[in-house]
């Protein structure tokens, strides 16, 4: 099965990338046996981009402990994610110096009076003074600077090493930031048209790749502050400027993904840097939707673009599973749920459950390493949840009763009805514990993890599938 | 099987006691009433087992249900039963006695009445709620394999 390269640009990379791990640990099924991430964003301590990677190498750590045959029945953690062997993980670093300020960068001080005064003309005080270390700070125009560089770092090389024919890339990026608005074209034109003087392993295969891409409109507000560079006034202009552009001058991309959302609600104005952690937004969720169609369809020819967009089917402010479309119901229900849950479980119940007959065999795994990693994925899990509900945003993504309810556990999913036997049912965690204390559950995380903590983690991960299927009518 | 549950009760009861002699074979002048012990040694039997399925099997084994106490629960209602069904045996045996009139003379009191003392009851009732506790602590060892929930319970071996 082909790898799909996701190059994801900026912040809004960051986050989408972080929605779809969400998803693929969840278990959304997507067609590709490998993911490999490639993350450019010049804001180094960028908090969305920290938490991502994070996330990502718990991720790949609980993937290594599952056996991946064939007879896998658990869809979760079933895709790999590749690191390249970047020297700061997934993140391609820029070239060049981008630890410093845009005019240092240009070397603004050695070049001759007339390119000083081209250079003048095309970026202000302001552009030259900006400091790079928190990214492009909502200048596209800067990033197209910076940003055509990367394609002669190693990394590039790297890349180009590890690209087989066949292999898929996909770009995620925003169109009313920074980075991502740059990059995008900039990123698109360098893999169809590589310099062969630069001796890219499998140049071709990459130049005649299917490529795909989304690109996010906006659909979030910033505070106002007149202390930052960055105001959302200026997001609808530079997001007409950026598709002006697109339209004549983006060529070469097999299939182009649109999204955004008119229902704007207001983030934190952080111009960068480990502040500039945005809440998860429904936004990033369904443009990882688009990652997932994208990998489990063909498009095979770039000479004519196929468009895409993306919609629900009842246009409400606090979407449920329910407000989905038929598709996206069907991709995300189930394994929405049994993630949650599975979550809820591992914080609310397992700690109580030490004594059951179950854990006997895994007690040495408690507080392990593995133990640590799937403790922090599942809170990462419900936090991202919880911030998809937050009422910051104008549009809420809300499935799920986050809340403790331990009289009625399995009527987490709204809209979802539970199964019961003449109105009765047992609907607290000690059916949770039944389940896991059948002797299936623990024949078949045999199967499934690779050692004891792989077994650990398969035998909870089958438990929640069986109970849900006998518990949650979809 | 006779001999065999008269054995088991003599480790629990005086098998001079009255209320254990009664209920054995009983043969005057042709006229017989046969052993209860075998009825009562299976009745315990067949009890003790179906509580042990009911808590390592269905309907109960549950996971909350399953520490050392809950065992002990069953324990006690399973004795409580064979000991109650005991007092229903010893009333018909003494129906059955008081109905075949050889019999009856033979073990009637000089003003013609016949009973079995209280106390013998209880010391039949007490022995037959030991041997119940005997039968069930059996079927928990063999039961507890099959558990999904208790398979620790009451002891892990």
């Amino acid at each position: 099965m082909p790898k799909l390269y996701i190059f994801a640009i900026g912040g809004t990379g960051s986050r989408v990338l972080r929605a779809l791990t969400m998803l693929m640990a969840s278990g959304v099924k997507i067609n590709t046996s490998e993911i490999v991430p490639i993350i450019i964003d010049p804001d180094v301590a960028c908090g969305d981009k920290t938490d991502t990677v994070n996330l990502m190498n718990q991720y790949s750590r609980l993937y290594d402990t599952q056996a991946q045959d064939g007879n896998r029945k658990v869809e979760a953690f079933s895709t790999k994610i590749t690191n390249l062997g970047f020297p700061t993980d997934y993140v391609m670093p820029m070239g060049g110096k981008t630890n410093s300020s845009f005019g240092d960068y240009m070397q603004f001080g050695s070049l001759s009076d007339e390119n000083r005064a081209l250079v003048n003309m095309l970026f202000s005080d302001e552009n030259q003074q900006t400091d790079m270390t928190i990214g492009f700070t909502g200048n596209p125009n800067i990033g197209s600077v910076v940003l055509n560089q990367f394609s002669e770092s190693e990394e590039f090389t790297l890349f180009g090493n590890s690209f087989a024919p066949g292999d898929k890339i996909f770009i995620v990026s925003s169109i009313f930031g920074g980075t991502g608005a740059s990059g995008f074209p900039l990123l698109l034109k360098n893999l169809r048209h590589i310099n062969p003087s630069q001796q890219i392993p499998n140049a071709a295969a990459i130049q005649n790749a299917e490529i795909g891409a989304i690109t996010v409109l906006p659909y979030f507000n910033v505070e106002s502050d007149n202390k930052s560079v960055i105001s959302s006034d200026t997001f609808i202009s530079k997001t007409k400027s950026a598709l002006s552009y697109y339209e004549n001058n983006l060529n070469g991309l097999n299939v182009l993904y649109y999204i955004g959302d008119r229902e704007r609600g207001q983030q934190e104005n952080n111009e960068g840097g480990a502040e500039q952690r945005n809440e998860a937004h429904f936004i990033e969720l369904a443009a990882a939707l688009a990652i997932v169609d994208f990998a489990n369809h063909s498009y095979p020819t770039s000479q004519t673009t196929c468009y895409k967009e993306f919609g629900i089917q009842d246009n409400i402010n606090d979407i449920t599973l329910r407000n989905l479309g038929s598709v996206t119901y069907t991709q995300l229900a189930r394994p929405l749920t049994e993630f949650t849950l599975f979550s809820k479980y591992f914080h609310e119940k397992l700690p109580e459950s030490m004594s059951q007959q179950w854990i006997s065999d895994y007690s040495t795994l408690i507080g392990s390493p593995i133990y640590d990693d799937i403790s922090q994925l599942t809170s990462s899990f419900i936090r991202w949840e919880r911030e998809m509900e937050s009422n910051h945003h104008a549009r809420r993504f809300t499935p799920f009763i986050l809340d403790r309810r331990p009289s009625d556990v399995f009527g987490l999913a709204k809209g979802i009805p539970t199964a019961s036997a003449f109105g009765v049912s047992a609907s607290n965690w000690d059916l949770f514990n039944h389940y896991l204390n059948k002797g299936e559950q623990s024949r078949l995380a045999n199967q499934h993890g690779k050692n004891s903590e792989g077994k650990f983690l398969a035998h909870l991960l089958l438990g929640t599938q069986k109970v849900v299927s006998k518990k949650i009518k979809f | 099987m006779n001999s065999f549950f008269i054995t088991i009760y003599r480790w629990f009861c005086d098998s001079s006691l009255d209320a254990f002699k009664y209920m054995k074979r009983i043969d005057v002048d042709g006229e017989m009433l046969s052993s209860m012990m075998p009825t009562i040694g299976w009745t315990a039997l067949i009890i003790s087992v179906l509580m042990a399925v009911a808590f390592y099997i269905w309907p109960i084994n549950h996971p909350r249900f399953k520490a050392w106490w809950a065992w002990m629960i069953m324990i006690a209602i399973n004795a409580a039963i064979n000991f109650g069904l005991t007092f229903a045996f010893l009333s018909n045996r003494i129906a059955s006695i008081k109905n075949n009139t050889i019999i009856f003379d033979e073990f009637a009191d000089t003003n013609g009445n016949f009973s079995i003392a209280m106390i013998n009851q209880i010391s039949l009732a007490t022995a037959n709620a030991c041997v119940s506790i005997l039968f069930f602590c059996g079927a928990s060892l063999i039961l507890t394999w099959f558990s999904s929930n208790c398979k620790y319970s009451p002891f892990r071996a």
